[in-house]
């Protein structure tokens, strides 16, 4: 099982239960990290 | 309101804006309102509450534009606790659950050790490995589902983020800050989120070679990009942005004038040489004392750049330069404790004095926080003054 806080096998892993954030896994990479910067800059 | 009075109203604002910052006489003197959860407030609202409910800050957003004539408005999506909420608990928010503000405490994301990485252009890993789970620590314990399943969260803020910005103009002719690109300098970013003023503050003692590379590699091609994209467009303000660059300033609060050179000017010059070249704008959000900088923008033409001023003297400021379109003037402490003939008699001169052939664009001179930070009669009072003083 990846180390879901080691980058990038992290989101390597965790793409693979996104099924809502674009086509690609490059996509849904460029999505999470959105995400995940989003909320530190809070 | 009818979608085409709203697109009327929307093309006044804009028309508004960009004359004031190219210092041509506006249709009217826009006003910003620099408020963010002082909206919810003012409604009557939790901001712990309505910070985490899109319905909330969409009633909040309608309910100030309905009755504060602005011009140039945020909705109040700033600080997405819908999804911070998703990663579990975060210390470094005070009295979030308050009715009345939230605090922030910085704390330091990344450390100094991990400019290395980001001069190897690694920063979402400094990002992922090590601030997510520094400010998050619930993540330690995710699985990959519960991870995607947070996830989601982010495409329904950027969704409510579309629609309160199609609402604003499309139903009221209000637009938000509008800008063709942005260069945020990477020291900005350190300032705001990564490190923080006390870190920071040590960093460009101890190791400042590595601050300005990691600067370098992290904002170069944010130059490139504003560069390509401004230079490709036809001279002349580029409807219906309010400027072709924007940027935050804030960080500029710790920095000597030559730190201030090395951590922005260096990206920002050659992006004003071509706003000043093709007639386009590059506006700021700034705040803290700008006088001891503003020479950098007023050496170019007028027309070049709009800067926020705080809570210095404009008129003050208007007599050492004369470039610089300023964004400022309402005394928050008259908006907010004076009498709304005195707030009126303020906004008369401003407007005479300053802005009726351009170069002010009028706003709060504190972001407008807390309850006490306006008098809501004040506000309301001043706007509809500057609408009827044309």
């Amino acid at each position: 099982m990846a180390d879901l806080l080691k980058y990038p096998e992290g989101m390597d892993e965790i793409i693979k239960y996104m099924d809502y954030a674009g086509n690609t896994d490059e996509e849904k990479k460029a999505y999470l990290m959105g995400f995940i910067v989003t909320a530190i800059q809070n | 309101m009818e979608k085409n009075e709203a697109k009327q109203l929307y093309d006044l604002r804009v028309s508004s804006i960009r004359s004031a910052i190219a210092f041509k006489k506006p249709l009217k003197v826009p006003v910003v309102s620099n408020t963010f959860n002082w909206q919810f407030i003012d409604a009557g609202m939790k901001v712990g509450e309505a910070v985490r409910d899109y319905d909330m800050i969409e009633k909040a957003a309608r309910r100030f534009v309905e009755k504060y004539k602005v011009d140039q408005h945020s909705a109040g999506l700033r600080n997405p606790f819908k999804l911070t909420d998703t990663l579990g608990a975060r210390d470094t928010y005070l009295s979030s659950t308050s009715d009345d503000n939230l605090n922030a405490v910085m704390e330091e994301a990344i450390e100094a050790e991990d400019y290395d990485e980001v001069i190897k252009g690694n920063l979402n890993k400094v990002l992922w490995e090590r601030a997510l789970p520094k400010l998050y620590p619930a993540v330690k314990d995710f699985t990959a589902e519960q991870f995607a399943e947070a996830a989601k969260s982010y495409g329904e803020y950027g969704q409510a983020a579309g629609k309160s910005v199609t609402m604003l103009k499309d139903e009221y002719g209000i637009t938000g800050i509008n800008s063709k690109t942005w260069l945020t300098p990477f020291f900005e970013d350190l300032f705001r989120f990564y490190r923080g003023i006390k870190a920071l503050s040590i960093d460009v003692r101890r190791v400042p070679e590595k601050l300005e590379e990691a600067s370098d590699v992290m904002t170069k091609a944010q130059v490139d990009y504003a560069l390509s994209a401004i230079g490709a467009s036809e001279d002349g303000p580029e409807y219906p942005f309010t400027s072709e660059c924007y940027s935050p300033l804030l960080g500029h609060t710790i920095l000597n004038r030559k730190n201030f050179e090395r951590f922005y000017m260096k990206y920002f010059a050659p992006v004003f040489s071509l706003c000043e070249e093709k007639g386009k704008a590059f506006a700021f959000f700034s705040e803290g004392d700008m006088g001891r900088i503003l020479d950098y923008m007023d050496n170019y033409k007028k027309g070049t750049t709009a800067v926020m001023i705080e809570t210095e003297d404009v008129f003050e400021l208007r007599k050492q330069f004369a470039n610089v379109c300023f964004y400022g003037g309402l005394e928050i402490n008259k908006m907010a404790f004076g009498t709304k003939e005195e707030c009126i008699d303020m906004t008369k001169r401003l407007i005479d004095d300053l802005g009726g052939e351009g170069g002010l664009i009028l706003e709060p001179s504190k972001m407008v926080s807390y309850k006490n930070d306006m008098n809501p009669d004040n506000l309301q009072a001043v706007c509809d003054f500057v609408w009827e003083y044309r």
